[in-house]
């Protein structure tokens, strides 16, 4: 009953493209390299770097498609997971830093500082770093979340609040006395469970596990949009004071599913960072939270692959983008988003319906 | 003894030792509560019986000297009014009379400066909040139709149905199970049996409201408010309105707010006028039209 409810026809098209896509890239980046097929570390990378976004994506589609919460900082939640996975990393780097300090990672002792703030506590244990990448986003959307939804902000007060949040920890977070490495943030790593980081096999390794994330996370979220809770969802999104009088508690359900969404991005953030080798502040800055907002609105929302189309499109085209036309980015991807939303309202995932409907000549 | 009882659930047994029959009665009473699913279980946060509201049993929803004001301005003014078991009441009054800001208190969506509202003589409505007043049993349907546009007809009705509502229930929850009765019911009722895999959004206004109805429906309510539920209606469904209505009249109390005087002299025995935030008068429809301060307060300024 669970399988007929969750694996609908764009459900099993989508996790078997997004496995036979990681089967297809895995499988390049394994060939020799005089291979025509071959695919170099770097570009495996950024494929991964790429479904992290979508992870992101994804978790904000949860939140905003569902239950119309439109959040411009998930960045945030994101940034979290990836600090905590980039505080184990430094600390795996022991005495191969600059200054071969076993204790203390490289900018700790160029601030002079003798020992680890409390808070680096158990950054080097692998189980306890996974369990923080999910435990620290999720409680600080408990923490955000809990208030926020009791005292019933919404809208686009809400979404100034996120954004504030976001900002805030940016500031913290470039500041060198928070611990987190300031504006250079956390890089260098060397290894992860002691196999090198740069390694063709890690690399893979890597860029499979973001594919399963992906694939789990979408899988998570379909259960629950497909069950009697998705209905609260979309009955809180549609008419939220009907919702309550009917006898549902809105705060919680909300609070519930930012928390969940905030967990999703955790892990998104978790994968990234060894990935790209760095996470410093400006995963916090609000631009990085509404270029993800964009991308979900591009995707079309409220279909969670509609997220996944949106963050791989809009990346593809970014990168593409900055290294031919460097200036003009943020004016196209403007452009881009006012043309999707008066032309294609449900987003790229809505365009076979449109077209559809085009070609039987009936009017949207 | 059941090892689920708490402290002064055992104190209450113990201290019925003596009184077998009187302890029976009460351990069948706890034993049936605690056989029900936890989140199935009715609310027992009871207040302190009120010591001044009237004594009547039949009273179902007891509002004394209720006051409101906003800015300065009253809406609702040292206001006073029951309503019996099984009754249809009829509110009227001219805008601005305080006839939604009462449906506000009784939903405990506005706080009163003063005054006490009581459903039946164990919740007081002023220590609840909606969700819980809702699960007491009071039902309210809003004056503009207010429905989950992108769920169907079924599922909308779904939803409201009666039981557990935390996160987790929804979560584990089998759609439609166990109400399936009552939901092809209600369907039939309030006449929607052949939409009901219909996008709600895609219903006309009239069957909205009908929805709407049928969602407070769902939930069992002891108290139904009704916020203009004709507004907008063609003749035609106002008539099927009003067979509605007296159907379930007895069943339900129901607190009816409305224009359409027409309407309200097909379904009310009882009318309540507001003027000004209080009740200006109340009676049959006849009575009401042949009060003088009625007329004035229709057609200029009067005092109550």
């Amino acid at each position: 009953m669970l399988r007929e409810r969750v694996f609908n026809t764009s459900t099993r098209l989508f996790t078997s493209c997004t496995a036979a896509f990681a089967a297809v890239i895995a499988f390049c980046a394994l060939m020799p390299e005089a291979s025509a097929v071959h695919l170099n570390n770097h570009v495996v990378s950024l494929l991964g770097k790429y479904l992290c976004f979508a992870l992101l994506a994804l978790s904000i589609d949860l939140v905003w498609g569902y239950l119309g919460i439109l959040s411009l900082g998930h960045g945030a939640f994101f940034g979290m997971g990836g600090y905590v996975m980039g505080m184990y990393l430094m600390r795996e780097i022991g005495n191969r830093g600059m200054y071969a300090n076993a204790e203390l990672p490289d900018f700790m002792v160029f601030l002079n500082w003798k020992e680890l703030p409390w808070y680096w506590t158990g950054s080097d244990s692998f189980p306890f770093v996974c369990l923080l990448i999910v435990a620290v986003p999720g409680l600080a959307a408990f923490v955000f979340g809990l208030p926020a939804f009791r005292s019933r902000v919404s809208g686009v007060y809400l979404s100034i609040i996120t954004q504030a949040m976001t900002f805030a920890l940016m500031l913290a977070f470039f500041r060198n006395e928070m611990g987190f490495g300031g504006n250079n943030g956390l890089t260098d790593f060397k290894s992860l469970l002691g196999a090198d980081i740069h390694s063709q096999g890690m690399v893979v390794t890597l860029f499979a596990l973001s594919a399963l994330a992906l694939i789990m996370a979408y899988l998570v979220c379909r259960v629950i949009t497909t069950s009697r809770l998705g209905r609260v969802f979309i009955a809180v999104r549609d008419a939220e004071s009907r919702a309550r009088f009917i006898g549902y508690r809105v705060e919680y359900v909300k609070l519930a599913a930012f928390v969940l969404s905030a967990c999703i991005a955790g892990i998104g953030g978790a994968l990234y960072v060894p990935q790209v080798g760095i996470i410093n502040p400006g995963v916090f800055s609000p631009l990085f939270s509404v270029e993800m907002v964009v991308c979900v609105a591009l995707g079309g929302r409220g279909r969670l692959y509609g997220a996944v189309i949106g963050a791989l499109a809009v990346n593809f085209i970014k990168t593409w983008f900055t290294t031919a036309f460097p200036d003009i980015w943020l004016f196209f991807l403007g452009a881009l988003f006012v043309l999707v939303t008066l032309f294609l309202p449900e987003g790229l995932a809505g365009l076979p319906t449109a077209l559809r409907r085009r070609l039987q000549g009936k009017t949207p | 003894m059941s090892p689920d009882f708490n402290p002064w659930e055992k104190d209450l047994l113990d201290s019925l030792e003596d009184n077998s029959d009187l302890k029976d009665n009460v351990l069948n009473l706890l034993e049936d509560y605690y056989s029900q699913p936890r989140g199935m279980r009715p609310s027992r946060r009871v207040s302190a019986p009120p010591k001044n509201l009237r004594a009547d049993n039949r009273i179902l929803l007891y509002l004394e000297n209720i006051s409101v004001s906003f800015d300065g301005f009253k809406a609702l003014n040292r206001l006073t009014m029951y309503v019996d078991e099984g009754e249809l009441r009829c509110i009227i009054g001219p805008n601005g009379a305080g006839k939604t800001t009462m449906m506000d208190v009784i939903t405990g969506k506005t706080r009163p400066d003063r005054g006490q509202a009581w459903f039946t003589r164990e919740h007081n409505l002023l220590r609840l909040d909606e969700v819980a007043i809702t699960q007491v049993g009071i039902g309210r349907k809003f004056q503009k139709p207010s429905v989950f546009e992108a769920l169907s007809v079924l599922h909308n009705l779904d939803l409201a149905a009666k039981g557990a509502k935390s996160v987790f229930a929804a979560l584990r929850a089998r759609s439609c199970a166990g109400e399936a009765a009552f939901l092809e019911q209600t369907l039939e009722r309030i006449n929607l049996q052949d939409n009901r895999d219909t996008a709600a959004g895609k219903l006309s206004h009239g069957q909205k409201q009908w929805l709407e109805i049928g969602m407070l429906l769902m939930q069992k309510p002891r108290l139904l408010l009704l916020d203009e539920p004709v507004a907008g209606m063609s003749p035609s469904e106002v008539d099927r309105t009003v067979d509605l209505l007296q159907d379930l009249e007895g069943e339900q109390s129901i607190i009816l707010v409305e224009h359409d005087m027409e309407f309200v002299r097909a379904v009310a025995r009882k009318v309540t006028v507001l003027h000004q935030g209080c009740v200006l008068a109340e009676g049959t429809m006849e009575e009401i039209q042949q009060n003088p301060a009625v007329v004035t307060a229709y057609l200029g300024e009067a005092q109550c």
